[in-house]
């Protein structure tokens, strides 16, 4: 048996130039699937890494002790993300949060490296955050590398609504907020995106250079070796290449992990210490590879070693057969059942479908690769009748082989019908997120109770000081100007812009003669006359647009949103501030942030990941590009290799004198249709089935009409483009150099 | 078509070296040698398929081996028939198919490429067979069909190389005949590569090559 391997071993590394470069491919394929199963494994691990480190940071919280006060919890969000801010009383004794060394002292904050280096970029997101910079929070003391987290100290006197009592730091029992039905979509949903794409690609690895390896084996076993010792032979030459690409695979996945603590896919960031898998899991990967190659090459072969001498003159039709529609057919059974028995079903009481649908959409997936031959003898007769050479011939080759397009286009199939059910389920999500209120509370600033009714009100009010009194326009003295910022200068406190804030104009204001005159400005009281006359504690439906003198100079625009339009997540504030601090840009920021305590929750709120079904769309979202990358690579490995090996063929039409062009037409027409019409049917196959699920677990959905024609685009585009990579790989092909291989 | 001082070199080997050769119309010349000496690289340099390393290949008085890819197709889909020791037909086309290719590359529509393949297959006897593909048939069978191929277009010169190499003398002689008695009839010249001397003997002169050179011209 060593002999025997060790002659497979000498094998894998004979054949020349070619022949290398087909052990590099397959190692390659190795190296590819083996990272990325090693960091989809991970993927699933970090979700918990996570969850372990929201438990380790998460405060213990006593209520009811107003005489114990010593925090205030504060979720807010900045462009979608969440933003914590824990305000801890810089008077009163309070634990030390995780990730610092110290509890932060009056009017120190203490930020994470991804708050603070956004709040180096964006100016206001650092306004509300005007307190004295102290160290970063460690790693320790954060769920994941992008949170945007802020330990602030204040005074116990300034804590607002919803104060607690911290006694410490980390708490086993917080619950999690990981919704079991949406990861077991998503784990589902990982598996059919990264793993059966992996697994199709490598297969198509293993099944390369298929036909000179059954010469090989065929000699072999011609020369009187016995079916066992040539499968040995067989083995040990795909094992030593795919060990070889796992390794690297493997050592590439070691690597980086080592150079990048932190690491990002899309909008999901982690802790590489959070990917890390037992290594256990890492062995078994690695060598269910090896193993996945070795049955996939014994498996092709194996005809060629059980009759070796039928294998040259073999050249009959491959017949096939109806019975490959049974997957297909059982996977569509199992969906329209699964859609029959839970019609009516409301989503809380789906969980246990989830698994059934999930079963049919696999099935669905299998039977399209198992029915593909199907299809290309279908495309290859109507082909055939084509009188162009062209035709006829990559006709004739999908009639007569129809199993190797369908093989070469495996890969991309399987990719493309998990990212069609990949898009349906992020769009469920969004259904998810409104179900289960997985939005971040709306932080409140200033509450508009009423308008103030005279001056001297104005004047008496502070806009943080006191947030539940009316802070409304006003222009009460000289140092007082009224300022309101148009719609579009209008942002909440978590610096987005009021989605229901139209601009309008009903009626003007303009200055009195005398204050033209004089110049220095108009009295308070002519104000509060311009004011009421705009009617605006009454009128609160339509924008007002005022032109307000002031001294030196006139405010324009300035338009009032009045209560009633500002939507409720808003921070509605309509404040007074001097005017020659006017800063349209900085306007709601700069007044919002100035106090640690000026905001609050409507509820009590914690440290957590609120954003998880973003982070479940990243994840799917990325999962998708990866497996429609590994899809596209498999089809183009497949397709060039493909071409490459039937060479002998494309020489012999140029010897009768093919012009270029039609040889790449032939090369070209054996790949396109049928990789276009089968992908296509796997793009619509996801769509609908994915529908199907949709409908029955979030109640509605909307077709995507937009995902299926960019699945059927990518589709076209990367079977052009491999079959023009698989052309130009064969007609630029040397005649020298082939004549010479030969 | 002639050669002049024709080198052809594949690595650090000279598969020819200082060939010069002609052949004129309607001429049958036999090319032999020994294994390696260089007789299927000159066929493939008469054919435009390999460009040589030095040297020149000329066809009707034109330097082809300075013709670009496309040009030397066209030229030899029109003018050259080929005829190699495993018939070379594409497997997955029918016999009938593959005899009426070049046709249909060269333009004709699927009709008149027929009406011009059948009576050839008729003359070879491959008519029972021309349905079945290139796998489904005996040697015979298929180097007649590839013989087929090689005259459907009535090329000016039909190149050969070992086309008898892979058959039983019998079936060998047969298919060789019905070559040389087509090309006879369609007044092709034909360059035949052998290394059997008594095949030799069908043509009017004989090149020997003898690693890469030629050895001595001999009129038959």
């Amino acid at each position: 048996m060593i002999r025997d391997i060790l002659l497979g071993t000498r094998l894998a590394g004979s054949g020349g130039r070619s022949g290398l470069v087909r052990m590099v491919l397959m190692a390659t394929g190795s190296a590819a699937a083996v990272f990325v199963l090693m960091t989809s494994f991970g993927l699933t691990r970090v979700v918990d890494g996570q969850d372990a480190r929201a438990q380790h940071i998460a405060p213990r919280v006593t209520f009811g002790v107003d005489d114990e006060i010593n925090a205030t919890l504060i979720a807010d969000s900045w462009d979608g993300r969440e933003l914590s801010r824990v305000v801890l009383a810089s008077d009163l004794e309070v634990p030390t949060p995780p990730g610092l060394e110290r509890a932060p002292g009056d009017g120190e904050v203490m930020m994470s490296p991804a708050l603070e280096s956004l709040a180096g970029s964006e100016p206001l997101v650092a306004e509300r955050f005007p307190q004295t910079r102290g160290p970063q929070i460690a790693s320790d003391g954060l769920i994941a590398p992008d949170q945007l987290l802020a330990y602030i100290g204040a005074p116990a006197g300034q804590m607002g609504p919803f104060s607690a009592h911290i006694d410490s730091f980390g708490n086993p029992e917080s619950t999690s907020r990981l919704d079991p039905r949406a990861a077991l979509t998503i784990g589902m949903l990982i598996t059919l995106l990264l793993i059966a794409p992996v697994i199709m690609f490598m297969a198509v690895c293993a099944r390369l250079a298929a036909n000179s390896r059954t010469q090989r084996l065929t000699a072999l076993r011609l020369l009187g070796l016995n079916r066992r010792r040539t499968q040995i032979v067989n083995a040990a030459e795909i094992a030593i290449t795919a060990t070889t690409g796992s390794l690297i695979g493997w050592s590439l996945w070691r690597l980086w992990l080592a150079l990048r603590p932190e690491a990002r896919i899309g909008v999901f960031a982690w802790y590489s210490t959070d990917i890390e898998l037992p290594i256990t899991v890492q062995i078994a990967v690695i060598c269910g590879l090896i193993a996945m190659s070795i049955t996939v090459a014994v498996v092709a072969s194996r005809n060629a070693i059980a009759h070796p001498s039928r294998t040259r003159r073999d050249r009959s039709s491959r017949h096939v057969s109806l019975w490959r529609l049974t997957p297909l057919m059982a996977g569509a059974a199992v969906l329209v059942i699964a859609r029959l028995r839970t019609r009516g079903i409301t989503s809380a009481d789906f969980e246990g479908w989830v698994k059934l649908f999930g079963f049919g959409l696999t099935l669905v997936a299998i039977g399209l690769v198992i029915a593909a031959p199907l299809a290309s003898a279908l495309i290859g007769r109507t082909m055939m009748r084509s009188s162009r050479p062209p035709w006829l011939i990559a006709g004739s080759r999908l009639r007569h082989d129809p199993s190797a397009t369908s093989r070469v286009v495996a890969a991309l199939a399987v990719a493309l019908f998990a990212a069609g059910v990949a898009q349906i389920v992020a769009v469920s999500l969004d259904k998810f997120d409104a179900e289960n209120n997985y939005t971040i509370p709306p932080v409140v600033n200033l509450e508009v109770i009423g308008p103030p009714t005279t001056p001297a009100t104005y004047r008496s009010l502070s806009p943080l000081g006191d947030p539940v009194s009316a802070i409304r326009i006003g222009a009460a003295g000289k140092e007082i100007d009224a300022v309101v910022a148009t719609c579009a200068q209008l942002r909440t406190s978590s610096g987005l812009a009021l989605p229901t804030c139209v601009d309008g104009q009903t009626q003007r204001i303009e200055p009195t003669g005398e204050t033209a005159e004089s110049s220095s400005g108009v009295s308070a009281a002519a104000i509060d006359a311009a004011l009421s006359d705009a009617d605006l504690p009454r009128s609160s439906e339509t924008p007002v647009n005022l032109t307000i003198p002031f001294a030196g100079g006139y405010f324009t625009p300035s338009v009032i949103v009045p209560p009633d339009l500002a939507p409720p997540t808003a921070t509605r504030f309509y404040v007074p501030i001097p005017a020659e601090r006017y800063d349209p840009q900085l306007l709601t920021a700069a007044l919002a942030s100035q106090s640690a305590t000026a905001f609050w929750n409507p509820q009590f709120t914690g440290i957590h990941r609120l954003d998880t079904p973003r982070i479940y769309r990243g994840l799917i979202a990325a999962g998708t590009v990866a497996a429609l990358v590994i899809g596209a690579i498999a089809l183009a490995i497949s397709t060039i290799a493909t071409s490459i090996e039937n060479r002998s063929r494309l020489r012999s039409l140029d010897a009768i004198g093919a012009n270029p062009s039609s040889i790449r037409r032939c090369i070209v027409l054996q790949t396109t249709p049928v990789s276009i019409g089968l992908l296509t049917i796997a793009s619509t196959a996801a769509i609908v089935g994915g529908d199907a699920y949709i409908r029955v677990s979030y109640a509605s959905a909307a077709f995507p009409t937009a995902a299926l024609a960019a699945l059927i685009g990518f589709s076209a585009a990367a079977t052009a483009i491999s079959s023009l990579l698989a052309a130009g790989a064969v007609t630029h092909l040397n005649h020298n150099e082939i004549v010479r291989q030969e | 078509m002639r050669s002049e001082d024709l080198s052809v070199r594949f690595g650090s080997t000279y598969a020819l070296s200082g060939v010069s050769v002609s052949v004129s119309s309607g001429e049958f010349v036999a090319v032999v040698g020994a294994s390696g000496s260089g007789k299927t690289t000159l066929l493939q340099c008469l054919a435009g398929i390999v460009r040589p390393t030095s040297g020149a290949v000329f066809a009707g008085g034109q330097r082809m081996d300075a013709w670009s890819d496309r040009v030397r197709s066209e030229w030899r889909l029109a003018n050259i028939g080929l005829v190699f020791q495993f018939g070379d037909l594409l497997p997955e086309l029918s016999l009938f198919d593959n005899v009426r290719l070049p046709l249909l590359l060269a333009g004709y529509d699927k009709r008149e490429a027929s009406q011009r393949a059948r009576p050839l297959l008729d003359r070879l006897g491959i008519t029972a067979v021309a349905d079945r593909r290139p796998g489904q048939v005996s040697g015979g069978q298929l180097q007649r069909a590839a013989v087929a191929r090689a005259l459907v277009h009535s090329p000016p010169v039909v190149l050969a190389d070992e086309p008898t190499g892979a058959l039983d003398t019998t079936t060998g002689q047969l298919v060789l005949e019905a070559l040389l008695e087509a090309a006879r009839e369609q007044g092709s010249a034909v360059v035949l590569v052998t290394h059997e001397a008594r095949l030799s003997s069908y043509c009017d002169r004989e090149i020997t090559l003898q690693d890469g050179s030629i050895l001595a011209p001999v009129t038959l």
